[in-house]
Protein backbone atom coordinates (compact mmCIF):
# COMPACT_ATOMS: atom_id res chain seq x y z
CA UNK A 1 0.00 0.00 0.00
CA UNK A 2 2.76 2.51 0.96
CA UNK A 3 4.40 1.81 -2.23
CA UNK A 4 1.07 2.40 -4.60
CA UNK A 5 0.74 5.99 -2.56
CA UNK A 6 4.47 7.05 -2.82
CA UNK A 7 4.73 6.16 -6.65
CA UNK A 8 0.98 7.69 -7.56
CA UNK A 9 1.62 11.04 -5.53
CA UNK A 10 5.17 10.97 -7.82
CA UNK A 11 3.59 10.17 -11.57
CA UNK A 12 0.09 12.10 -10.68
CA UNK A 13 -2.07 11.21 -13.47
CA UNK A 14 -1.42 8.07 -15.36
CA UNK A 15 -4.02 5.80 -15.30
CA UNK A 16 -4.42 3.50 -13.44
CA UNK A 17 -1.94 5.51 -11.04
CA UNK A 18 -3.50 8.63 -9.65
CA UNK A 19 -3.25 10.65 -6.51
CA UNK A 20 -7.10 11.33 -6.79
CA UNK A 21 -7.14 15.06 -6.38
CA UNK A 22 -10.93 15.23 -6.69
CA UNK A 23 -11.71 18.40 -4.40
CA UNK A 24 -8.34 18.78 -3.33
CA UNK A 25 -8.98 22.41 -3.01
CA UNK A 26 -12.02 23.99 -2.02
CA UNK A 27 -11.41 27.56 -3.15
CA UNK A 28 -14.20 30.65 -2.78
CA UNK A 29 -14.85 29.87 -6.58
CA UNK A 30 -15.48 27.66 -9.13
CA UNK A 31 -16.50 28.08 -12.61
CA UNK A 32 -17.92 25.29 -15.62
CA UNK A 33 -19.36 25.76 -18.86
CA UNK A 34 -22.28 25.44 -21.12
CA UNK A 35 -22.70 25.47 -24.65
CA UNK A 36 -25.78 27.46 -26.66
CA UNK A 37 -26.70 28.03 -30.05
CA UNK A 38 -26.46 31.46 -32.07
CA UNK A 39 -29.88 32.43 -30.55
CA UNK A 40 -28.86 32.12 -26.69
CA UNK A 41 -30.69 28.79 -25.73
CA UNK A 42 -28.63 25.95 -24.44
CA UNK A 43 -27.71 22.56 -26.07
CA UNK A 44 -28.18 19.64 -24.32
CA UNK A 45 -24.63 17.84 -23.84
CA UNK A 46 -25.03 14.62 -23.76
CA UNK A 47 -27.31 13.99 -26.63
CA UNK A 48 -25.67 16.30 -29.23
CA UNK A 49 -21.74 15.61 -28.48
CA UNK A 50 -22.14 12.70 -25.60
CA UNK A 51 -20.35 14.77 -22.75
CA UNK A 52 -21.49 15.51 -19.76
CA UNK A 53 -21.24 19.16 -18.28
CA UNK A 54 -17.72 18.17 -16.54
CA UNK A 55 -16.35 16.56 -19.48
CA UNK A 56 -17.17 19.66 -21.47
CA UNK A 57 -15.00 21.67 -18.87
CA UNK A 58 -11.93 19.42 -18.54
CA UNK A 59 -11.65 18.60 -22.24
CA UNK A 60 -11.87 22.71 -22.39
CA UNK A 61 -8.82 23.05 -19.73
CA UNK A 62 -6.96 19.84 -21.93
CA UNK A 63 -6.96 22.03 -25.25
CA UNK A 64 -6.06 25.12 -23.03
CA UNK A 65 -3.18 23.59 -21.32
CA UNK A 66 -2.42 22.47 -24.52
CA UNK A 67 -2.36 25.82 -26.03
CA UNK A 68 -0.47 26.99 -22.98
CA UNK A 69 2.48 24.71 -23.52
CA UNK A 70 2.76 25.33 -27.13
CA UNK A 71 3.24 29.21 -25.98
CA UNK A 72 5.52 28.05 -23.49
CA UNK A 73 3.34 28.82 -20.86
CA UNK A 74 2.84 26.73 -17.53
CA UNK A 75 0.05 28.25 -15.78
CA UNK A 76 -3.20 27.89 -18.59
CA UNK A 77 -4.76 30.45 -15.74
CA UNK A 78 -2.55 32.87 -16.91
CA UNK A 79 -3.49 32.28 -20.68
CA UNK A 80 -5.80 35.72 -22.43
CA UNK A 81 -8.77 36.01 -24.72
CA UNK A 82 -7.10 35.01 -27.76
CA UNK A 83 -5.58 31.85 -26.54
CA UNK A 84 -9.05 31.06 -24.69
CA UNK A 85 -10.41 31.40 -27.81
CA UNK A 86 -8.57 28.87 -29.81
CA UNK A 87 -9.01 26.53 -26.71
CA UNK A 88 -12.69 26.61 -27.56
CA UNK A 89 -12.17 26.29 -31.20
CA UNK A 90 -10.06 23.03 -30.44
CA UNK A 91 -12.75 21.77 -28.13
CA UNK A 92 -15.43 22.71 -30.79
CA UNK A 93 -13.64 20.84 -33.67
CA UNK A 94 -13.79 17.92 -31.14
CA UNK A 95 -17.39 18.04 -30.22
CA UNK A 96 -18.43 18.42 -33.99
CA UNK A 97 -16.64 15.09 -35.13
CA UNK A 98 -18.51 13.76 -32.02
CA UNK A 99 -21.61 15.19 -32.93
CA UNK A 100 -21.81 13.79 -36.59
CA UNK A 101 -22.43 10.68 -35.01
CA UNK A 102 -25.22 11.72 -32.66
CA UNK A 103 -28.74 11.51 -34.37
CA UNK A 104 -29.69 14.50 -31.99
CA UNK A 105 -27.11 16.58 -33.92
CA UNK A 106 -27.79 15.47 -37.57
CA UNK A 107 -32.13 16.32 -36.82
CA UNK A 108 -30.82 19.54 -35.39
CA UNK A 109 -30.18 23.16 -37.64
CA UNK A 110 -27.84 24.79 -35.23
CA UNK A 111 -25.98 27.09 -37.18
CA UNK A 112 -24.40 29.23 -34.98
CA UNK A 113 -22.68 27.87 -31.35
CA UNK A 114 -20.98 29.86 -28.67
CA UNK A 115 -18.82 28.20 -25.30
CA UNK A 116 -20.06 29.86 -22.01
CA UNK A 117 -18.09 29.95 -19.20
CA UNK A 118 -19.50 31.03 -15.52
CA UNK A 119 -17.94 31.77 -12.81
CA UNK A 120 -19.23 30.97 -9.64
CA UNK A 121 -18.14 32.82 -6.29
CA UNK A 122 -19.51 32.79 -2.45
CA UNK A 123 -19.95 36.28 -1.58
CA UNK A 124 -21.44 37.31 2.12
CA UNK A 125 -23.81 34.34 2.66
CA UNK A 126 -25.28 33.90 -1.05
CA UNK A 127 -23.80 32.37 -4.27
CA UNK A 128 -22.99 34.90 -7.56
CA UNK A 129 -22.75 33.75 -10.76
CA UNK A 130 -21.65 35.79 -13.48
CA UNK A 131 -21.49 34.73 -17.41
CA UNK A 132 -19.43 35.19 -20.06
CA UNK A 133 -18.74 34.30 -23.90
CA UNK A 134 -15.68 32.69 -24.53
CA UNK A 135 -16.13 31.96 -28.13
CA UNK A 136 -18.82 32.19 -30.69
CA UNK A 137 -18.78 29.92 -34.05
CA UNK A 138 -20.38 29.64 -37.19
CA UNK A 139 -20.72 25.72 -37.74
CA UNK A 140 -19.33 24.37 -40.44
CA UNK A 141 -20.29 20.94 -41.55
CA UNK A 142 -18.23 18.36 -40.72
CA UNK A 143 -18.19 14.88 -42.52
CA UNK A 144 -17.62 11.82 -40.47
CA UNK A 145 -13.59 10.25 -41.04
CA UNK B 1 1.43 2.83 25.37
CA UNK B 2 2.42 -0.33 25.69
CA UNK B 3 -1.28 -1.84 25.64
CA UNK B 4 -1.55 0.42 22.02
CA UNK B 5 2.09 -1.58 20.86
CA UNK B 6 0.36 -4.91 21.97
CA UNK B 7 -2.82 -3.92 20.49
CA UNK B 8 -1.36 -2.77 17.01
CA UNK B 9 1.11 -6.22 17.25
CA UNK B 10 -1.98 -8.54 16.79
CA UNK B 11 -3.00 -7.03 13.61
CA UNK B 12 -2.78 -6.69 10.28
CA UNK B 13 -2.15 -10.73 9.07
CA UNK B 14 -3.90 -11.94 6.09
CA UNK B 15 -7.00 -13.38 7.22
CA UNK B 16 -7.74 -16.98 6.66
CA UNK B 17 -10.51 -16.28 4.11
CA UNK B 18 -12.76 -19.73 3.59
CA UNK B 19 -12.94 -21.30 -0.19
CA UNK B 20 -16.76 -19.75 -0.01
CA UNK B 21 -15.36 -16.43 0.46
CA UNK B 22 -12.95 -16.07 -2.25
CA UNK B 23 -15.59 -17.52 -5.15
CA UNK B 24 -18.01 -15.03 -3.92
CA UNK B 25 -15.02 -12.31 -4.20
CA UNK B 26 -14.47 -13.77 -7.25
CA UNK B 27 -17.76 -13.54 -8.83
CA UNK B 28 -18.03 -10.48 -7.34
CA UNK B 29 -14.82 -8.95 -8.83
CA UNK B 30 -15.59 -9.98 -12.26
CA UNK B 31 -18.59 -8.70 -12.28
CA UNK B 32 -17.38 -5.18 -11.34
CA UNK B 33 -14.85 -5.58 -13.73
CA UNK B 34 -17.31 -6.25 -16.18
CA UNK B 35 -19.72 -3.40 -15.45
CA UNK B 36 -16.81 -0.61 -15.23
CA UNK B 37 -15.91 -1.53 -18.96
CA UNK B 38 -17.03 1.77 -20.84
CA UNK B 39 -20.49 1.34 -22.45
CA UNK B 40 -19.80 1.41 -26.21
CA UNK B 41 -22.22 4.49 -26.33
CA UNK B 42 -19.22 6.28 -25.72
CA UNK B 43 -16.25 4.78 -26.03
CA UNK B 44 -16.84 4.09 -29.79
CA UNK B 45 -16.91 8.02 -30.35
CA UNK B 46 -13.82 8.47 -29.00
CA UNK B 47 -11.67 9.56 -32.21
CA UNK B 48 -7.66 8.99 -31.44
CA UNK B 49 -5.98 10.08 -28.17
CA UNK B 50 -5.60 14.09 -28.35
CA UNK B 51 -4.61 14.51 -24.68
CA UNK B 52 -3.10 10.88 -24.40
CA UNK B 53 -2.24 9.60 -20.87
CA UNK B 54 -0.30 6.98 -18.97
CA UNK B 55 0.82 4.07 -21.48
CA UNK B 56 -0.82 5.87 -24.38
CA UNK B 57 2.15 8.39 -24.31
CA UNK B 58 4.27 5.51 -25.24
CA UNK B 59 1.64 3.41 -27.08
CA UNK B 60 -0.61 4.27 -29.86
CA UNK B 61 -4.38 2.90 -28.55
CA UNK B 62 -6.80 4.14 -31.06
CA UNK B 63 -7.29 0.59 -32.67
CA UNK B 64 -9.31 0.09 -29.07
CA UNK B 65 -12.63 2.31 -30.64
CA UNK B 66 -13.44 0.54 -33.74
CA UNK B 67 -16.50 -1.39 -33.42
CA UNK B 68 -15.27 -4.68 -34.45
CA UNK B 69 -11.96 -4.56 -32.29
CA UNK B 70 -13.95 -3.61 -29.38
CA UNK B 71 -16.39 -6.66 -29.62
CA UNK B 72 -13.74 -8.67 -30.10
CA UNK B 73 -11.64 -7.62 -27.00
CA UNK B 74 -14.98 -7.05 -24.84
CA UNK B 75 -15.36 -10.98 -25.58
CA UNK B 76 -11.91 -11.91 -24.60
CA UNK B 77 -12.79 -9.48 -21.42
CA UNK B 78 -15.18 -11.95 -20.72
CA UNK B 79 -13.24 -15.49 -21.30
CA UNK B 80 -10.70 -14.05 -19.18
CA UNK B 81 -13.24 -13.27 -16.17
CA UNK B 82 -15.26 -16.80 -16.40
CA UNK B 83 -11.44 -18.20 -16.55
CA UNK B 84 -10.72 -15.92 -13.14
CA UNK B 85 -13.65 -17.02 -11.67
CA UNK B 86 -13.12 -20.64 -12.21
CA UNK B 87 -10.17 -20.12 -9.91
CA UNK B 88 -8.12 -21.94 -12.49
CA UNK B 89 -5.18 -20.26 -14.73
CA UNK B 90 -5.41 -16.83 -12.36
CA UNK B 91 -1.69 -16.27 -13.53
CA UNK B 92 -3.08 -15.86 -17.04
CA UNK B 93 -6.36 -15.07 -17.02
CA UNK B 94 -5.75 -11.59 -14.57
CA UNK B 95 -2.86 -10.41 -16.67
CA UNK B 96 -5.68 -10.52 -19.94
CA UNK B 97 -8.66 -9.03 -17.63
CA UNK B 98 -5.92 -6.41 -16.02
CA UNK B 99 -4.58 -5.19 -19.41
CA UNK B 100 -7.97 -4.88 -21.28
CA UNK B 101 -9.21 -2.96 -18.44
CA UNK B 102 -6.14 -0.95 -18.12
CA UNK B 103 -6.11 -0.09 -21.80
CA UNK B 104 -9.88 0.58 -22.42
CA UNK B 105 -9.69 3.16 -19.96
CA UNK B 106 -6.53 4.61 -20.83
CA UNK B 107 -7.82 5.54 -24.19
CA UNK B 108 -11.04 6.65 -22.77
CA UNK B 109 -8.93 9.11 -19.96
CA UNK B 110 -6.84 10.28 -23.12
CA UNK B 111 -9.36 12.31 -24.28
CA UNK B 112 -9.00 15.49 -22.42
CA UNK B 113 -11.32 14.51 -19.69
CA UNK B 114 -9.99 12.49 -16.80
CA UNK B 115 -12.31 10.00 -14.83
CA UNK B 116 -11.59 8.59 -11.59
CA UNK B 117 -14.15 5.94 -11.25
CA UNK B 118 -12.62 2.92 -12.90
CA UNK B 119 -8.85 3.49 -11.15
CA UNK B 120 -9.96 1.59 -8.32
CA UNK B 121 -10.96 -1.75 -10.42
CA UNK B 122 -7.94 -1.33 -12.61
CA UNK B 123 -5.85 -0.88 -9.00
CA UNK B 124 -7.41 -3.97 -7.53
CA UNK B 125 -6.77 -6.14 -10.82
CA UNK B 126 -3.53 -5.05 -10.88
CA UNK B 127 -2.98 -5.67 -6.77
CA UNK B 128 -4.40 -9.51 -7.58
CA UNK B 129 -2.33 -9.98 -10.75
CA UNK B 130 0.89 -8.75 -9.00
CA UNK B 131 0.51 -11.14 -5.80
CA UNK B 132 -0.37 -14.13 -8.31
CA UNK B 133 3.25 -13.09 -9.88
CA UNK B 134 5.58 -11.88 -7.30
CA UNK B 135 6.62 -15.06 -6.28
CA UNK B 136 7.67 -16.06 -9.70
CA UNK B 137 9.31 -12.90 -10.62
CA UNK B 138 11.06 -13.08 -7.37
CA UNK B 139 12.51 -15.96 -8.04
CA UNK B 140 13.60 -14.69 -11.79
CA UNK B 141 15.03 -11.73 -9.77
CA UNK B 142 17.34 -14.10 -8.13
CA UNK B 143 18.25 -16.01 -10.44
CA UNK B 144 19.33 -12.99 -12.48
CA UNK B 145 21.41 -11.30 -10.03
CA UNK B 146 23.07 -15.25 -9.81
CA UNK B 147 22.10 -15.63 -5.89
CA UNK B 148 22.36 -19.09 -4.45
CA UNK B 149 18.98 -18.83 -2.86
CA UNK B 150 16.77 -19.61 -6.12
CA UNK B 151 13.97 -21.66 -4.10
CA UNK B 152 11.26 -18.12 -4.60
CA UNK B 153 10.12 -15.95 -2.03
CA UNK B 154 6.32 -17.38 -1.55
CA UNK B 155 3.90 -15.15 0.52
CA UNK B 156 3.97 -16.42 4.10
CA UNK B 157 1.94 -16.51 7.05
CA UNK B 158 0.57 -20.27 6.15
CA UNK B 159 -1.50 -18.01 3.51
CA UNK B 160 -2.42 -19.36 0.00
CA UNK B 161 -2.14 -17.05 -2.84
CA UNK B 162 -5.59 -16.64 -3.44
CA UNK B 163 -5.93 -15.48 0.75
CA UNK B 164 -2.71 -12.76 -0.37
CA UNK B 165 -4.63 -11.34 -3.17
CA UNK B 166 -7.73 -10.52 -1.27
CA UNK B 167 -5.32 -8.82 1.42
CA UNK B 168 -3.23 -7.24 -1.56
CA UNK B 169 -6.96 -6.06 -2.86
CA UNK B 170 -7.97 -4.65 -0.04
CA UNK B 171 -4.69 -2.73 0.06
CA UNK B 172 -5.19 -1.03 -3.00
CA UNK B 173 -8.88 0.09 -2.23
CA UNK B 174 -7.01 1.59 0.95
CA UNK B 175 -4.97 3.33 -0.83
CA UNK B 176 -6.98 5.37 -3.01
CA UNK B 177 -8.82 6.96 -0.13
CA UNK B 178 -5.65 7.33 1.86
CA UNK B 179 -4.32 9.20 -1.43
CA UNK B 180 -7.32 11.13 -1.55
CA UNK B 181 -6.49 12.27 1.58
CA UNK B 182 -2.98 13.20 0.95
CA UNK B 183 -3.79 15.11 -2.02
CA UNK B 184 -6.91 16.76 -0.16
CA UNK B 185 -4.03 17.59 2.67
CA UNK B 186 -0.81 18.90 0.19
CA UNK B 187 -2.65 20.54 -2.05
CA UNK B 188 -4.84 22.74 0.47
CA UNK B 189 -1.48 23.00 2.12
CA UNK B 190 -3.20 21.18 5.44
CA UNK B 191 -6.34 23.38 5.45
CA UNK B 192 -8.79 21.23 3.44
CA UNK B 193 -10.87 20.91 6.76
CA UNK B 194 -11.19 24.80 7.31
CA UNK B 195 -11.90 25.56 3.51
CA UNK B 196 -14.36 22.65 2.66
CA UNK B 197 -17.49 24.45 4.18
CA UNK B 198 -16.68 26.23 0.09
CA UNK B 199 -18.02 22.43 -0.82
CA UNK B 200 -21.45 24.60 -1.91
CA UNK B 201 -20.03 26.26 -4.61
CA UNK B 202 -18.85 23.07 -5.90
CA UNK B 203 -22.46 21.55 -5.26
CA UNK B 204 -24.02 24.25 -7.70
CA UNK B 205 -21.71 24.07 -9.31
CA UNK B 206 -21.76 20.19 -10.13
CA UNK B 207 -25.88 21.26 -10.25
CA UNK B 208 -25.70 23.17 -12.99
CA UNK B 209 -23.04 21.14 -14.94
CA UNK B 210 -25.24 18.34 -14.28
CA UNK B 211 -28.58 20.35 -15.74
CA UNK B 212 -26.25 21.26 -18.94
CA UNK B 213 -25.76 17.70 -19.90
CA UNK B 214 -29.44 17.26 -20.49
CA UNK B 215 -30.94 20.28 -19.59
CA UNK B 216 -32.95 18.45 -16.63
CA UNK B 217 -32.84 19.85 -13.42
CA UNK B 218 -31.24 17.19 -11.02
CA UNK B 219 -31.94 18.77 -7.71
CA UNK B 220 -35.22 18.92 -6.40
CA UNK B 221 -36.44 21.16 -3.37
CA UNK B 222 -34.64 19.66 -0.55
CA UNK B 223 -31.26 19.53 -2.25
CA UNK B 224 -31.64 23.27 -2.82
CA UNK B 225 -32.82 22.87 0.92
CA UNK B 226 -29.74 21.31 1.80
CA UNK B 227 -27.26 23.56 -0.19
CA UNK B 228 -28.38 26.76 1.50
CA UNK B 229 -28.11 24.65 5.30
CA UNK B 230 -24.65 24.67 4.14
CA UNK B 231 -24.31 28.08 3.14
CA UNK B 232 -25.67 29.30 5.89
CA UNK B 233 -23.98 27.01 8.51
CA UNK B 234 -20.55 26.86 7.53
CA UNK B 235 -19.58 25.01 10.84
CA UNK B 236 -21.81 22.07 10.11
CA UNK B 237 -20.37 21.73 6.71
CA UNK B 238 -16.55 21.78 7.99
CA UNK B 239 -17.91 19.09 10.76
CA UNK B 240 -19.29 16.69 7.79
CA UNK B 241 -16.32 17.13 5.42
CA UNK B 242 -13.54 17.19 8.53
CA UNK B 243 -15.55 13.93 8.87
CA UNK B 244 -15.09 12.51 5.59
CA UNK B 245 -11.14 13.48 5.29
CA UNK B 246 -10.66 11.63 8.47
CA UNK B 247 -12.31 8.43 7.20
CA UNK B 248 -10.06 8.56 4.04
CA UNK B 249 -7.55 9.13 6.22
CA UNK B 250 -7.65 6.30 8.50
CA UNK B 251 -8.91 3.69 5.96
CA UNK B 252 -5.85 1.58 6.44
CA UNK B 253 -7.08 0.57 9.50
CA UNK B 254 -9.44 -1.93 7.26
CA UNK B 255 -6.22 -3.79 7.02
CA UNK B 256 -5.96 -4.56 10.82
CA UNK B 257 -8.81 -7.08 11.11
CA UNK B 258 -11.96 -8.32 9.21
CA UNK B 259 -14.12 -5.86 12.21
CA UNK B 260 -11.89 -2.73 11.39
CA UNK B 261 -12.48 -4.11 7.53
CA UNK B 262 -16.24 -4.14 8.47
CA UNK B 263 -16.62 -1.24 10.23
CA UNK B 264 -14.12 1.25 8.11
CA UNK B 265 -15.86 -0.73 4.88
CA UNK B 266 -19.44 0.83 6.28
CA UNK B 267 -18.26 3.85 7.16
CA UNK B 268 -16.69 4.65 3.69
CA UNK B 269 -20.06 3.57 2.06
CA UNK B 270 -21.56 5.68 4.06
CA UNK B 271 -19.62 8.88 2.98
CA UNK B 272 -20.15 7.54 -0.84
CA UNK B 273 -23.94 7.57 -0.07
CA UNK B 274 -23.60 10.79 1.34
CA UNK B 275 -22.01 11.97 -0.96
CA UNK B 276 -24.15 10.73 -3.69
CA UNK B 277 -27.12 12.13 -1.15
CA UNK B 278 -25.50 16.24 -1.12
CA UNK B 279 -23.75 16.73 -4.91
CA UNK B 280 -25.18 13.59 -6.97
CA UNK B 281 -21.67 12.32 -7.35
CA UNK B 282 -21.62 8.84 -7.28
CA UNK B 283 -18.66 6.17 -7.31
CA UNK B 284 -20.21 3.51 -7.72
CA UNK B 285 -17.96 1.07 -8.11
CA UNK B 286 -15.72 2.21 -4.77
CA UNK B 287 -18.77 1.39 -2.97
CA UNK B 288 -19.06 -2.31 -4.77
CA UNK B 289 -15.39 -2.95 -4.22
CA UNK B 290 -15.92 -2.08 -0.53
CA UNK B 291 -18.92 -4.54 -0.09
CA UNK B 292 -17.19 -7.40 -1.40
CA UNK B 293 -13.62 -7.15 0.12
CA UNK B 294 -13.79 -4.94 3.30
CA UNK B 295 -17.58 -5.40 4.24
CA UNK B 296 -17.50 -9.01 3.36
CA UNK B 297 -21.09 -9.78 4.25
CA UNK B 298 -21.36 -13.32 3.59
CA UNK B 299 -18.46 -14.13 5.80
CA UNK B 300 -20.10 -12.06 9.02
CA UNK B 301 -23.49 -13.65 8.27
CA UNK B 302 -22.36 -16.87 8.78
CA UNK B 303 -20.60 -15.70 11.84
CA UNK B 304 -23.59 -14.64 13.10
CA UNK B 305 -25.32 -17.69 12.50
CA UNK B 306 -22.91 -19.75 13.84
CA UNK B 307 -22.77 -17.71 17.11
CA UNK B 308 -26.56 -18.22 17.75
CA UNK B 309 -25.94 -21.92 17.20
CA UNK B 310 -23.69 -22.08 19.93
CA UNK B 311 -24.82 -19.66 22.34
CA UNK B 312 -26.97 -21.64 25.22
CA UNK B 313 -30.24 -21.20 25.30
CA UNK B 314 -31.64 -20.28 28.80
Amino acid sequence: MAVLVVVSLLVKECYPLSPFPMYSNLANGAHYFYLTDGTDQPLALKPNFAVSGSDLKKKYHAYLNEVGREKGIEDAYTLGDAEQEEAGRRLFDELLVRAAKRDDWQESDTEEMKLIRVQIRRETGEIVQDRRTVLRQTIRPVTTP
Amino acid sequence: MKRFREWWRRGWKVPDYHWVELLIMRIGLAAVAWISLVGDSTFLLHEGQPHPQGIAHWIPLSWLSDAATYGVVKWIFIGALVVYVSGQLSRIALPVATLIHVLVHTLHNSQGATHHHAQIVSLVLLAQCLTHWWPSLWSLFQRLKGSDRVSGWVWSQGRRVEQWAVWFSLQAIAATYLLAALSKLIKSKGIWAFQSHNIVVEMVKTHWQNFYSRLEHSTDPEALARMNFLLDNPNAARLILGGGLALELFAFLMLYNRATALVGGLLLISMHLGIGFLMKLHFPHNEQLLLLFAVNLPFWLFFVWWRRDRVPSS
